[in-house]
């Protein structure tokens, strides 16, 4: 915008007309009509790939089993409105305790991986540091090499942590990849802000507390947003770890939903499934899971998307 | 090499339960990781038992008078129920408890949603037989995984139910190692103690030695082959199709059939039928594909007749008599919806689906009617048919149990292989009369408690010989039995049948893609040619020498097939 207003007018005065420079880039232009439709009909096409999958997610979940066989699956236009699939879903108490579970480590979780993650990532930011090149190569050689799976679960039963929520939080707290964007980003803050600091008389954590904490909000908001969407999601670790079924988190729980609807048949195991449908279930699943991310996503886009390119940059 | 993951026309894990019809499942590959199983049994960890070992390890076999069935068991079939259920009329199969009241955990995969542990059919369960059984369920779908973490920790429960298609990488090995030998409990007249578990058949008996000692208590299956060719039968009557009875007569319907403008295909894959109708071995199991043959091991995919039903099953997708959505292979979504459009008349999967199919539809489709379509052999002759494995699902006892501990197993197991008509067998399957289910006109409808509550946890421990009885379609529960009793007229028991058989684990890997190739053959992105040149790979990386390793098994403990 500047480079425009600044250009000398008898600069333009001297060309012929048809060399005269637009007074302003193309872009900036107010839309034709012609490019405002074609606009409008690409945005609508990105809108329609994105939402007719989810409406036919949301419409399949809301229909009796007769809709979804005449209709030979997914459900494009609804016929009749059923909660069927909610109710069966919300009974018992169970979803709900499980999303108490869930949100409960969800965020404990967050906050001790982000806790760990930012001290760790503060500390190895600061190059020279003692152990920083040797601490940092080990945590980088844990990206490549992991014990795999049996030697993590004798770990944390050995631990005693088997049948605990903490099993939940402790294998996965620490993500490494993480703790190297943090790092990257830290790096990245003008030494000079920190040097002024130290000379006012603030220690290593106040000046991370006040001075690279406040300039680092957007990598900590999508560094916390990738936790938190870690926890929210797991559920392997609590098919390994946990016995107790009282103690699952809400997606264990899901699957086990989805799976009900499949799994017993004969043997005296029939449920008698009558108007829901399996497939109904496991769209009402879909559409509980998409939930809290659909409703969180909004308030955390700007963080996320400036967080992004910060961690593309730098990482 | 199983059915199950085969093709969305396969049978599904649950269905396998429900049938008692087997989906052996050996699929190769599974658990590399478990190194921490090993133990210090020095008994031999490969190969098998049978023969006269096997003779005297087997449990007697009293046949079980308490009840007797509409359709008796014959050619291999399960026995069958028509009748029904009269409450007043059930029989008492275990007069005394057997259990002493004591603990006992017992971990199990589980397909749904587990319900609390503290639940009214578990105590009225733990009531009946006198023991307090703690159920850890786990998630059916990963439960490999657990499996493999669990049996390499030092902290194994009292009794781990494992299903045969869990049998991968090193589980087998860590079973010998950590699991009791119950033949002092149960070996020749010893078993008469526990009656229901002197009636489980033989076969499924010797299917659960393990490491040269009985150590499972099985689950005993039909080993007529359970995939049927399911058809509309309502839609074939009212078009006037006739049931087919060779290839050719079914690749002329599939096209009378078949019109994809009107959005109707005949059917979805039909590689599993295909095998049958040219008499190849069974792809159940690894061990169910050898055969001795002139002295000679032969396994199925080296016999002309595979290659032949590779391509006639891929001449149908040719034809275009195929659903689309049957491109997906695996990936293809719930057959249900679609059949019950009538989008394709016709699909394999396993036996138990004749009946779920039919209780999906009732209410709301009252027309619709599913059957079994009998196997049809190519040419129009008799099919050869191979038998699949009597048992495929086995409970085992901690090595470190007391003999108390162990009796306490039995007591359970001696209640959850009840017969079917009796006290004990409705309330494992079925819970407390007035809290999980209600008989209205002969038919046990379930409640909503019963549905949360009496699901896939009991009848993990044992089973009765194979039952099917379906009170509310007595008609669908005939169709099968005697399906599966024409069926065994024509089934044959390949070398290995019966025998539960640890292949060395350094084979375990071999010939994983198998079933890719077959799939990528039959819907025609390869060709026959592919298909001969992995065969011929196949040999070289192992097949032949597996070939003399089974040899020598054979050799050495003889044939468990009769």
């Amino acid at each position: 915008m500047t480079a425009v207003l600044d250009r000398p007018v008898s600069d333009t005065a001297r060309k012929p007309r048809w060399w005269q420079a637009p007074p302003r880039p193309v872009w900036e232009e107010p839309p034709s009509r012609a490019g405002l439709a074609g606009k409008s009909i690409a945005l609508g096409f990105a809108c329609l790939a994105i939402l007719f999958p989810l409406w036919i997610v949301v419409v399949t979940s809301l229909s009796s089993r007769r809709t979804i066989d005449e209709a030979g699956g997914l459900v494009m236009v609804p016929k009749d409105i059923t909660f069927v699939a909610y109710r069966e879903l919300l009974s018992g108490g169970q979803v709900t305790r499980a999303a108490v579970i869930s949100v409960a480590i969800t965020l404990v979780g967050t906050l001790f991986s982000m806790t760990v993650s930012v001290l760790c990532a503060y500390g190895l930011s600061r190059t020279g540091t003692l152990g920083h090149r040797w601490i940092l190569m080990t945590l980088m050689a844990t990206m490549f090499f992991s014990a795999g799976l049996i030697p993590t679960y004798l770990l944390v039963q050995t631990l005693g942590l088997t049948d605990t929520y903490l099993a939940l939080i402790l294998p996965s707290a620490v993500s490494v990849f993480n703790i190297l964007v943090l790092r990257g980003f830290f790096m990245g803050i003008s030494p000079e802000l920190i040097d002024s600091a130290r000379i006012d008389g603030a220690g290593e954590l106040r000046i991370l507390w006040q001075i690279v904490m406040p300039l680092s909000r957007a990598v900590l908001a999508v560094i916390t947003l990738f936790y938190a969407v870690g926890y929210w999601s797991a559920w392997f670790n609590a098919s390994l770890y946990l016995n107790d079924q009282d103690m699952m988190p809400l997606q264990n729980v899901m699957i086990q939903l989805v799976q009900k609807q499949e799994a017993p048949v004969g043997m005296g195991q029939a449920i008698k499934t009558g108007e829901l449908s399996g497939l109904a279930v496991q769209m009402a699943v879909m559409v509980m899971a998409l939930l809290p991310v659909a409703v969180l996503s909004p308030f955390v886009q700007k963080h996320f998307r400036k967080g992004m390119l910060t961690g593309a940059v730098k990482g | 090499m199983t059915p199950n993951a085969a093709s969305p026309s396969a049978p599904s894990r649950r269905s396998f339960l429900a049938s008692s019809a087997v989906a052996a499942a050996a699929v190769a590959g599974g658990m590399p990781l478990l190194a921490a199983c090993g133990g210090s049994d020095t008994k031999s960890r490969e190969g098998t038992t049978s023969g006269k070992d096997a003779k005297k390890l087997l449990p007697a076999y009293v046949a079980n008078n308490v009840v007797t069935p509409d359709i008796p068991a014959k050619n291999g079939s399960a026995v069958g129920f028509t009748a029904r259920l009269d409450l007043a009329g059930l029989k008492t199969s275990v007069p005394a408890k057997l259990g002493k009241g004591g603990k006992v955990t017992i971990m199990s995969p589980f397909w749904g949603s587990p319900p609390k542990s503290d639940n009214a059919y578990y105590r009225a369960m733990n009531d009946l037989i006198g023991v307090d059984v703690r159920w850890q369920n786990q998630d059916g779908n990963t439960y490999e995984q657990k499996l493999g973490a669990v049996l390499a920790s030092s902290d194994v429960p009292d009794v781990v139910v494992v299903p045969g298609w869990n049998m991968n990488g090193k589980i087998p090995n860590a079973v010998i190692s950590k699991f009791a030998d119950l033949g002092p409990y149960l070996s020749g007249d010893a078993v008469k103690q526990y009656p229901n578990l002197a009636a489980i058949p033989t076969d499924a008996w010797q299917r659960s030695i393990f490491g040269g000692a009985l150590r499972g208590l099985p689950m005993p299956a039909s080993y007529v082959p359970n995939i049927v060719p399911l058809y509309r039968k309502d839609i074939f009557d009212k078009e006037g199709y006739e049931v087919p009875r060779s290839t050719d007569e079914f690749m002329a319907l599939a096209k009378e059939i078949t019109n994809a403008r009107a959005k109707r295909w005949a059917c979805l894959d039909m590689k599993w039928i295909a095998f049958p109708a040219f008499g190849v071995l069974s792809g159940a199991e690894k061990p169910l594909g050898w055969n001795l043959v002139d002295g000679k091991l032969i396994n199925r995919i080296e016999t002309p007749e595979y290659l032949e039903a590779l391509e006639w099953a891929r001449k149908l997708f040719a034809a275009g008599v195929v659903h689309p959505d049957a491109e997906f292979g695996k990936n293809a979504p719930d057959p249900g919806p679609k059949f019950a459009k009538g989008e394709f008349l016709i699909y394999a999967n396993d036996l138990s689906q004749w009946w779920s199919r039919t209780t999906e539809q009732a209410v709301q489709n009252p027309q619709f009617k599913v059957w079994g379509m009998d196997l049809f052999a190519h040419d129009g002759g008799d099919p050869t048919l191979w038998a699949t494995q009597p048992a495929n699902i086995f409970a085992f006892v901690n090595k470190k149990a007391s003999e108390a501990v162990v009796r306490d197993v039995l007591a359970v197991a001696n209640v959850t292989a009840a017969p079917y008509g009796t006290k004990e067998y409705m309330m494992t399957n079925y819970g407390v009369e007035g809290t999980h289910y209600t008989v209205k006109d002969g038919v046990p409808t379930k409640t909503d408690q019963g549905n949360n509550e009496v699901m896939n946890a009991y009848v993990m421990v044992a089973g009765p010989a194979a039952t099917i009885a379906h009170p509310d379609f007595p008609e669908v529960a005939r169709g099968q039995v005697e399906w599966q009793q024409r069926m065994g007229a024509f089934t044959r028991k390949s070398s290995f049948y019966g025998m539960q058989i640890t292949e060395p684990s350094r084979y375990t890997n071999l010939g994983n893609d198998l079933e890719q190739m077959e799939d990528d053959v039959v819907r025609g992105r390869k060709k026959i040619s592919d298909m001969q040149q992995w065969i011929s790979d196949w040999k070289s990386k192992g097949g032949d020498r597996l070939r003399d390793w089974y040899k020598k098994v054979l050799d050495d403990n003889g044939s468990a097939a009769s």
